[in-house]
């Protein structure tokens, strides 16, 4: 069941990116704004078409678990509010029974309380209003880990999403060089100039510099310096990225990852290319194993089959797919027929609905090919 | 702006990943309780719904805004506006909406156009119960009040992987889910936990097939152990229990291994344990029939489980066993296992009831030939 859901977290990412996407375009924190674009995309329907409760449970978890992610942080405060939109969404438009909830664990609640004192303090008061409508009605889950843990190490490798383009840009030179840090640096530069000129009498030696003269001013600068340039950059990126969707190249620095996304594709088109030529060319064995010509089949070829309508050994024999491996049973009596043991009827079962046909009739069989997500 | 959280504002007891991303770290239950349960306001996690008078006095009182706002708030924000469609065309949930936009539903049309070819789409009556141990336990509360669930209970949830791993169906782990209340001992866990060995009968039962004896594997060898990071928790409830964890501990003495403890499994709580989330454990009993237990999930009860103490713990997911039937009918599940049979067309060979007394027995109930015949438990019988 889960292997099977596994399939829908592709879709379901697109989905959320798409009217996330839309959602960031406006530049609005409004829910009237999200729950407009909500009813025009009509992703309540999301939900639709599963028959049995069990399966309706388990896609409910999947969706709401993939939108808690876009709840936390790194993203930044709009995608956030976004996030929090579609939670909201997800939780009442859900058919399952009882309503699967959205799971927080100890680590994020101290994320969410400061994301709910922003907007308190941005004066959003429907942002607020809507998470206190959703803890009023038993929305969460308070758990330890954000999704249940079973170790599978079977999974995955599951790629990190970029979320640069949406994160807030980091801060830690500002955070380190604050006003009052620097007032201190100010003032042991001060007591330091000080103590050496108290040490030596005359005019300090020039060994003795080890230190910037200008220390504070210089780190001042430099740090409003990369903070303009951050402000630059990201703005710059902001701006592209508003225009269009989430996943799209905007800046420079994109576009060189976009080629070298676009090489690597080149090169695996080309390895492609090289084995479909060399597995579409069988090559013809000597005389002595005629018996054991090779076959062209392809993979989707369905169960063992009438006619040959190939190159090899003439005669009705069923062949079987090359991925399966053919039962004991059925190696045996294929060597026994091609050393000349059985007759060739002994190879296909009869089957008893069968015996009354007429000699003339052919019933070709209905392939019945199986589903594939 | 508040700053981002940085590993030195956590908490000691908050649960973070280890570094493989498959587990998370060592941490204390009942620190992790008493830790959620600090940072959260009570009504949080408390049974009751509020009403809405209330909650909107209260939320006025947060926002500090006027009652007109608040309405309007309400008005826009409620569940309404997330409908697609009007009320007075109700749509089918069970279909997908034709022409859809999103892919997930795109996904579900491929499956929904495949089951439209198929001439016959027979529904296995496995799935139509399959949801049933769930929903059964939704809500339940109990008929008196003294076994009721106290709020701020947290509920952990295990994983008993079957003890037998063919190398063919690794890919399906086959594991029950149990669910237990943290205040539980490990021995109400242990006694919940249903094995197939357990059920084991002793004795070749050939001259009395009448007479089988009252007791089972599960009275006879009472003795158990869990093993969780370094510990080992002994059962010692009966004196018929011996500390079958005395060899693993004694090889390891001389393996260079750091040094296993013990304790008693009957006076630990689950609040007192140490243990990884998502991280396999082991439990052990009969001497040697071993299974790897994985706690998955840590958390606090909500209004919709079950309420019931009684209740716990709770099989919240088994996994489905084929049944072995008889050789000779293929009808009836099989009960006994015969060997050195001339008859039976294979050795070892499974029979029902039945067919086993009719094939070695005449009418007076003599036996017939010589043969060897045991009790045999089929692992499907917790199904």
């Amino acid at each position: 069941m889960s292997e099977q859901l596994r399939k829908f977290e592709e879709p379901l990412k697109t989905d959320l990116e798409e009217l996330l996407g839309r959602f960031q375009r406006t530049t609005s924190v409004r829910y009237e704004d999200f729950s407009s674009m909500w009813r025009d995309m009509k992703f309540g329907d999301i939900f639709h078409g599963i028959q049995n409760l069990k399966e309706k449970n388990a896609f409910s978890r999947i969706a709401l678990n993939t939108a808690t992610a876009y709840f936390l942080p790194p993203y930044s405060f709009q995608v956030r509010v976004g996030g929090l939109y579609v939670l909201y969404g997800l939780y009442h438009s859900q058919c399952s029974l009882p309503k699967q909830k959205i799971r927080l664990a100890l680590k994020d609640w101290g994320d969410v309380q400061a994301f709910t004192q922003d907007a308190l303090s941005s004066q959003h008061y429907d942002v607020v209003y809507i998470l206190h409508k959703l803890l009023g009605t038993k929305a969460f889950h308070f758990t330890a880990m954000p999704v249940p843990l079973a170790f599978l190490r079977d999974k995955k490798n599951q790629v990190m999403p970029n979320t640069e383009a949406v994160a807030k840009p980091s801060s830690r030179p500002q955070q380190l060089v604050t006003t009052e840090m620097l007032e201190e640096v100010a003032n042991i530069h001060q007591h330091y100039k000080q103590l050496k000129a108290s040490v030596s009498a005359q005019h300090p030696e020039a060994s003795l510099n080890l230190v910037r003269h200008n220390l504070v001013p210089k780190l001042f600068n430099s740090v409003m310096s990369f903070s303009t340039w951050q402000n630059i950059h990201t703005q710059g990126g902001e701006a592209s990225v508003q225009s269009t969707s989430l996943d799209e190249p905007s800046t420079s620095s994109s576009s060189n990852q976009h080629q070298q996304q676009q090489e690597c594709s080149r090169r695996a088109d080309l390895l492609a290319s090289i084995k479909a030529r060399s597995y579409g060319q069988v090559v013809e064995v000597a005389k002595s194993r005629r018996h054991r010509q090779a076959e062209l089949c392809s993979a989707g070829d369905a169960g063992p089959r009438e006619d040959p309508g190939m190159g090899g050994v003439p005669g009705a024999i069923p062949r079987r797919r090359r991925r399966f491996h053919n039962s004991l049973r059925y190696r045996t009596l294929r060597r026994l027929y091609e050393t000349g043991g059985i007759p060739e009827e002994f190879l296909t079962s009869t089957k008893l609905w069968r015996l009354s046909k007429a000699d003339q009739e052919e019933t070709t069989r209905a392939i019945k090919t199986r589903f594939k997500w | 702006m508040a700053a981002s959280n940085a590993d030195g504002t956590l908490g000691e007891h908050v649960p973070r990943y280890e570094s493989n991303d498959l587990n998370s770290q060592v941490i204390h239950i009942g620190s992790f309780r008493n830790s959620w349960l600090e940072t959260l306001p009570p009504d949080l996690y408390s049974y009751e719904i509020k009403s809405e008078e209330i909650e909107i006095a209260q939320l006025a009182e947060v926002l500090q805004i006027p009652t007109e706002t608040l309405n309007e708030l309400k008005d826009i924000c409620s569940v309404d506006s997330l409908k697609s469609h009007p009320d007075d065309q109700p749509v089918d949930s069970n279909v997908v909406p034709p022409n859809p936009d999103l892919a997930c539903l795109r996904l579900r049309k491929k499956r929904q156009d495949y089951k439209k070819t198929l001439v016959r789409d027979l529904v296995g009556r496995h799935d139509t119960y399959s949801n049933e141990m769930e929903s059964v336990h939704m809500g339940l509360m109990p008929e008196d009040s003294t076994s009721v669930v106290p709020e701020g209970e947290i509920i952990l949830s295990f994983n008993i992987v079957y003890p037998i791993l063919f190398e063919r169906f690794k890919h399906v782990r086959a594991h029950q889910t149990m669910q237990v209340l943290g205040s539980q001992n490990l021995t109400e866990l242990r006694d919940a936990i249903c094995c197939v060995s357990d059920l084991q009968v002793f004795g070749e039962f050939s001259n009395m097939p009448d007479a089988t004896p009252q007791y089972i594997s599960k009275d006879h060898y009472k003795s158990a152990f869990f093993y969780f990071e370094g510990v080992f928790y002994n059962d010692t409830r009966y004196p018929e229990c011996r500390d079958i964890s005395e060899t693993t501990r004694e090889w390891a003495k001389t393996r260079d291994f750091p040094e296993f403890k013990t304790a008693k499994m009957e006076d630990m709580t689950f609040y007192d344990l140490r243990m990884k989330i998502g991280y396999p454990y082991f439990y052990c009993h009969q001497g040697d029939c071993e299974h790897v237990m994985v706690l998955t999930d840590i958390r606090l009860i909500h209004p919709d489980d079950c309420r019931d103490r009684t209740l716990y713990p709770l099989l919240s997911h088994k996994h489905r066993v084929m049944t072995r039937k008889c050789c000779v009918c293929h009808l009836y599940i099989s009960r006994w296992i015969t060997t050195n049979d001339r008859l039976a067309p294979m050795d070892p060979c499974l029979f029902c009831d039945k067919c086993f007394r009719m094939l070695h027995y005449d009418a007076q109930g003599n036996k017939l030939y010589d043969f060897q015949a045991y009790v045999y438990v089929d692992p499907g019988v917790f199904n």
